[in-house]
C-alpha cells in the first residue's frame, strides 16, 4: 500500500499540484472535498492508477469516498489489486 | 428539564457534536436567533419570493428551530420531515395541503420501498410517465394536476440522486434519515432548488461542533438576504430600459447588469440551503465567488457547485468511462461538451414539470452549446503540459487574474443577455439604434468596464484568500454577523414610509420599489411591448416575471388561449363567442347574443330608458371575479337602488351595457363603437383609459401593421405611409417612428370618437384610472383632463381610486394584477361619485334617493 501512496503523491506532486509555496500534501490531506484536486485532474489521476497497477475504476468510484485523500486511494487502489 | 439539556449539550453516541453547555454558546444561540428574527423582518418587508409563500415558510423554520434543539438526536431527521409536512398547512389552504402531503408521502413511500432496484427503477419511471400523461392532458382541467409543480421539485433531481445510490447499494440509513432527504422544508417555497447530494447530505448531519453549523448556518443565510437586495438594486436601478440603448456604454449597461441579476438565484439558494444548516445538515458551499472565476472551467467549477457535482457524478463520469477509448483528452473534450447539453435537456425536463412544456429554443441551444464550447476549450488548455519554469511575479499574477476574470465575466454578460432574449433577432435588434457619436461614447463605455476592473482589483488584492496581499486577515464571525444584521436592519428601515419619503424627496429615487417583488420599469415596458410575449420565462429566473408566471396556476390561461376567444381578422383582432359559457382565470363567464360579458339587451332601448355604454379592456371585462362582482354591475346597482336620475324634467331608467373585450386598447374603441356600439344606441359612452395607454396602442399598431391587415381609415393608411411603418420589423428599431406615429393617430381616433358619437346623440366620455400596479401624477391628470375637454369629452377624474391602498388588497392575485372584488368595489364607487361630480357636465340630474 505505501507503494501506492508514494506513487499517488508523486504523481500529485509532479502533474498536478503547485506546491511550490510550501503547501504540504499529507497523506491525510482532503483532495477533492477541499478543491485541491478537480473533476478533470482527478480522471488524469485515476488514468495514471490504472495504468500503473492495472487495474480499472468504475464510474461511481471515481469519488471523495474512494479518492479524497492519499489514505483513502491507496487502501481503495490495494483492495482493487488484491480483489 | 436536566435530561433535555443533557441531549442538547452531551455529544452522541456515534461522536457527533452537539453544543457544550458555556455562557459564550448560550449568547451565539440568542445572537442568531435575533438575526433570524431581523431576516424574518426582511423577507417580509422586501416581499421576498412572496409568489412562493417564503415569509410563511421561513417563519415555521424559525419558530419550530428552537423545539428542534431540545429533541434528542436520533428523532430530529423524522422530525424535520413532520415539520415540512406541517407546514404546507401554514403555506396552502386546508385541502391544498392536503393533497400536497399526501402525494409528497406517497412518491416517498415509492423511493423508500425495500425492493431490488430494477422493481424500483421501473416503478418509478412508469410513475413519471403515468404523471407526466396525466399532466400534458389535464394540466388546463384538473385541480389535481395544478398540485404537480408544488410536489415534482421534491423528486426530479433528488430522485435520481437517491437511485444512484441505491443502485450502488450504499444506502444504509434508517427510514427516517432518508424520509429527511426527500422532506426538505426550504423546497415547499422554492420550486427551483439546490440540487442536494444524498451521501454529502446524510454525512453532513452534525459533522462538525453544532455551533459551528448554526453559525455558518445562519451566516449564509445573511449572506443570502443580502445578495437577494443587491439583485433588486440592480434590478430596478441599474439596468436600462432597452429604448434608452444609444451608445455603446448604454449597451454595457444593459449586456453587463445581466449577468448580475443571477444574484436573485444565488441569494435564494444561500438562504435556502442555510435553513437546511440551521437544522444540523453541514452543507458545502453552493457557489464560490463565481463573479471572479478567471477561466470557463473555473466558473463551472464555481457557479452552481452542487449542479456541477451532480452532473460530474450521474453523467460525466459514466460517459467518459465509456468515451475514453478515443484517448483520455479527446474523451474529456467530448464528454464535457455532452454534459452541457445535458444540463440543457435536464433545464427542459425542470422546466416541463413546473409549466407543463419546454419548447426548445435557439437561443437556449446557442447559450448551452458556446457555455459548453467554451468549458470544453478550457479543459483542453488545462489538460497541456505546463512549463514549470514559467513563475508569474505575484503582481502580473494579479494583473492576470483580474483580466481574466474582466474577460470572463463580459462574455457571461453576453451569453446571459441572448439567453434571456425570447430570440436572437429580437437581441440584435437591442442594439441596432447604437452609434459612436462622439469619443466621449467610447470612454464612457470603459468607465463602466472599469467599476468592474475595481471591484475585481479589491477581490483579488484584499479578499480572496488565494491571491490577497498576505497579512490580510478575514473578520470574526461577529464581525461579519453584526456588519450584516446592521445592514439588513438599515435596509429593512429604509423603505419604511417615513424615511422612504425623506429619502424619496431628497434623491428622487422610489426606493420603496425596490421593497416591492415587482417587474421594474425595462420589463415592464418590455411585456407591454409584447417583448416577452413569446419568450419561455423559465430561462429568465433572474426576473420577477418568473415568479409571476411560475406561481400561477396551470389553468389560468390568458385570454387568447381561452375557449371564450375568437380570432378576427380585421382591426378588432379579438372577440368572444356569443351565447356561451367558459371557466376564465377561476370564474364562469357567460356571453350573451353580441358576444358582450353581459345579459341580453335589444337594439331597441326601452323608453324613458338611460342608456350607458362600457367600451374598455380586460380592467373593466372584469377577469377573475364574478359578473356581479365586476365594477360595471356595481355602478348600474348603485344607479338603480341609490340614485335617481333626471335628464331635463323626466326621471330616467339606467341600463349599462358593457363592451370591454379583454386585450382592446384604445385604438381599438372607434371601431368597435362603430360595428357593436352604435347599433344599441347609448346615451353615454364611456372610454376607460388607464395607465401605459400609449404604450399599448403603439403595440397594437405594430401588430396590425405587421399583419397588413386592411386599417380602414384613410387617415390610418396615410399616417402609416408617411412614416413608413412598414420598414420597421423590430422593437428597437420601432420604438422612435412608431411613437410619433402613434401619437397622430391616437389624437385623430380620440377626435374621431367624439365626433361620431356626438353626430349620433352619444355624450362621449374619457375615464381615467390607473391600473393597480401604478399612479397617475397630478400634472399626468391635468394633461389628460385638458387633451380630453379640448377634443370634447366629458372628463371624469379616477386616478386617486387605488390611493392609499395596499396593491395585494386590490389584486386578483401576485402573478395577476386586474382588480379583485375589492378593487372593482373601490372603482365603482369612485366612478358613481365621479358622475354625480361631474353631472351639470353629464347634463345630468343625480340625487341620491
Amino acid at each position: 500500500m505505501d507503494e501506492i501512496k508514494d506513487a499517488t503523491r508523486n504523481y500529485l506532486k509532479e502533474h498536478v499540484l503547485n506546491l511550490a509555496d510550501g503547501g504540504a500534501l499529507n497523506d491525510d490531506t482532503p483532495l477533492i472535498s477541499s478543491g485541491l484536486v478537480d473533476s478533470i485532474t482527478t480522471l488524469h489521476m485515476v488514468e495514471f492508477l490504472e495504468q500503473k497497477f492495472k487495474i480499472e475504476f468504475e464510474p461511481h468510484e471515481v469519488d471523495k469516498e474512494h479518492l479524497d485523500t492519499i489514505d483513502k486511494i491507496g487502501s481503495f487502489v490495494s483492495s482493487k489489486i488484491t480483489g | 428539564m436536566a435530561r433535555s439539556m443533557d441531549i442538547l449539550y452531551a455529544k452522541d453516541s456515534k461522536g457527533r457534536h452537539l453544543i457544550k453547555a458555556s455562557t459564550d454558546n448560550i449568547i451565539n444561540l440568542i445572537v442568531i436567533y435575533l438575526g433570524l428574527l431581523l431576516c424574518m423582518w426582511f423577507v417580509d418587508t422586501y416581499a421576498v419570493e412572496s409568489a412562493f409563500h417564503l415569509s410563511a415558510m421561513f417563519k415555521v423554520a424559525v419558530f419550530a428551530w428552537p423545539l428542534y434543539l431540545l429533541l434528542p438526536l436520533s428523532f430530529r431527521p423524522l422530525s424535520l420531515s413532520v415539520i415540512t409536512l406541517a407546514a404546507s398547512f401554514f403555506l396552502f389552504p386546508f385541502k391544498n395541503a392536503l393533497i400536497i402531503d399526501a402525494a409528497l408521502l406517497g412518491f416517498c413511500a415509492l423511493f423508500l420501498l425495500p425492493v431490488s432496484f430494477r422493481v424500483k427503477l421501473a416503478l418509478v419511471v412508469l410513475s413519471t410517465i403515468g404523471l407526466a400523461i396525466f399532466f400534458s392532458l389535464y394540466r388546463s382541467s384538473s385541480r389535481l394536476a395544478s398540485f404537480i409543480p408544488v410536489v415534482t421539485p421534491f423528486f426530479f433531481f433528488r430522485g435520481i440522486l437517491y437511485l444512484h445510490e441505491y443502485r450502488h447499494k450504499t444506502i444504509k440509513e434508517r427510514w427516517s434519515e432518508q424520509l429527511a432527504y426527500f422532506l426538505l422544508l426550504p423546497n415547499l417555497s422554492a420550486p427551483l432548488f439546490p440540487i442536494i447530494d444524498y451521501r454529502t447530505y446524510i454525512n453532513s448531519y452534525y459533522d462538525s461542533p453544532a455551533l459551528s453549523i448554526y453559525k455558518s448556518g445562519f451566516q449564509r443565510i445573511l449572506k443570502g438576504m443580502i445578495q437577494i437586495w443587491g439583485y433588486r438594486i440592480f434590478y430596478h436601478y441599474i439596468l436600462i430600459d432597452f429604448t434608452q440603448i444609444h451608445t455603446p456604454a448604454n449597451a454595457l449597461q444593459f449586456i453587463l447588469p445581466t449577468f448580475l441579476l443571477i444574484l436573485r438565484i444565488i441569494g435564494l439558494y444561500h438562504v435556502l440551503t442555510g435553513i437546511i444548516m440551521m437544522y444540523g445538515y453541514n452543507l458545502p458551499p453552493i457557489f464560490n465567488n463565481l463573479f471572479f472565476a478567471t477561466g470557463f472551467s473555473d466558473l463551472w467549477k464555481r457557479i452552481n457547485v452542487y449542479w456541477k457535482n451532480f452532473i460530474i457524478k450521474i453523467f460525466y463520469y459514466p460517459i467518459y468511462f465509456r468515451v475514453k477509448r478515443i484517448g483520455v483528452l479527446p474523451g474529456m473534450i467530448l464528454t464535457t461538451f455532452t454534459c452541457f447539453q445535458v444540463s440543457w435537456a435536464l433545464h427542459q425536463w425542470q422546466w416541463y414539470w413546473l409549466k407543463g412544456s419546454a419548447p426548445i429554443t435557439l437561443v437556449d441551444g446557442l447559450f448551452w452549446t458556446a457555455f459548453g464550447t467554451l468549458v470544453a476549450y478550457n479543459v483542453w488548455l488545462q489538460s497541456r503540459p505546463k512549463d514549470k519554469n514559467k513563475v508569474f511575479h505575484p503582481v502580473v499574477l494579479r494583473i492576470r487574474q483580474i483580466l481574466l476574470a474582466t474577460g470572463v465575466f463580459s462574455m457571461m454578460a453576453f451569453l446571459f443577455s441572448i439567453w434571456t432574449s425570447p430570440s436572437i433577432p429580437a437581441w440584435i435588434a437591442l442594439f441596432s439604434n447604437v452609434r459612436v457619436h462622439s469619443f466621449k461614447d467610447v470612454l464612457d463605455a470603459f468607465a463602466l468596464l472599469s467599476i468592474y476592473l475595481g471591484i475585481a482589483c479589491i477581490n483579488f488584492i484584499f479578499l480572496d484568500p488565494s491571491t490577497r496581499i498576505k497579512g490580510i486577515k478575514s473578520q470574526s464571525w461577529y464581525t461579519h454577523s453584526f456588519a450584516g444584521m446592521a445592514f439588513l436592519l438599515m435596509v429593512c428601515l429604509c423603505v419604511q414610509a417615513p424615511i422612504s419619503n425623506y429619502l424619496q424627496n431628497k434623491t428622487g429615487y422610489d426606493i420603496k420599489l425596490m421593497a416591492m417583488n415587482t417587474l421594474n420599469r425595462a420589463d415592464a415596458e418590455m411585456m407591454a411591448r409584447g417583448y416577452y410575449d413569446n419568450l419561455m420565462v423559465g430561462n429568465n429566473v433572474n426576473s420577477p416575471m418568473w415568479d409571476l408566471d411560475q406561481a400561477k396556476p396551470v389553468n389560468w390561461v390568458s385570454f387568447a388561449e381561452s375557449p371564450l376567444c375568437v380570432n378576427r381578422n380585421d382591426l378588432l383582432e379579438k372577440a368572444m363567442k356569443p351565447n356561451f359559457s367558459a371557466s376564465f382565470k377561476g370564474t364562469m363567464v357567460t356571453t350573451n347574443n353580441e358576444g358582450l360579458r353581459d345579459r341580453y339587451f335589444d337594439t331597441l332601448k326601452a323608453p324613458n330608458t338611460l342608456r350607458f355604454a362600457f367600451f374598455g379592456g380586460s380592467y373593466e371585462f372584469a377577469p377573475g371575479v364574478d359578473s356581479s362582482e365586476g365594477f360595471k354591475y356595481l355602478f348600474e346597482q348603485q344607479l338603480h337602488n341609490d340614485y335617481q336620475l333626471k335628464k331635463g324634467d323626466s326621471i330616467k331608467q339606467t341600463e349599462v351595457i358593457n363592451f370591454a373585450i379583454p386585450g382592446y386598447c384604445d385604438l381599438q374603441y372607434l371601431r368597435q363603437l362603430e360595428l357593436q356600439g352604435m347599433k344599441y344606441h347609448p346615451d353615454y359612452a364611456f372610454f376607460f383609459v388607464h395607465s401605459k395607454r400609449h404604450e399599448r396602442c403603439e403595440q397594437f399598431l405594430f401588430r396590425e401593421v405587421q399583419l397588413k391587415l386592411d386599417l380602414v381609415y384613410d387617415k390610418w393608411k396615410e399616417v402609416v405611409k408617411k412614416y413608413k411603418l412598414e420598414e420597421f420589423h423590430t422593437d428597437a428599431q420601432r420604438s422612435a417612428k412608431y411613437a410619433e406615429a402613434t401619437d397622430t393617430l391616437m389624437r385623430w381616433t380620440d377626435e374621431k370618437l367624439v365626433k361620431t358619437c356626438s353626430e349620433h346623440g352619444i355624450q362621449a366620455v374619457y375615464v381615467l384610472y390607473p391600473a393597480t400596479e401604478d399612479h397617475f401624477s397630478e400634472a399626468e391628470v391635468q394633461a389628460n383632463k385638458a387633451y380630453a375637454e379640448k377634443l370634447g369629452f366629458v372628463f371624469l377624474d379616477l386616478s386617486q381610486v387605488f390611493a392609499g391602498e395596499n396593491h395585494k388588497d386590490i389584486r386578483l392575485a401576485e402573478w395577476d394584477f386586474h382588480p379583485n372584488k375589492k378593487g372593482h368595489e373601490l372603482i365603482a364607487k369612485s366612478l358613481m361619485q365621479a358622475c354625480v361630480q361631474s353631472q351639470k357636465n353629464l347634463h345630468l340630474n343625480i340625487n341620491k334617493k
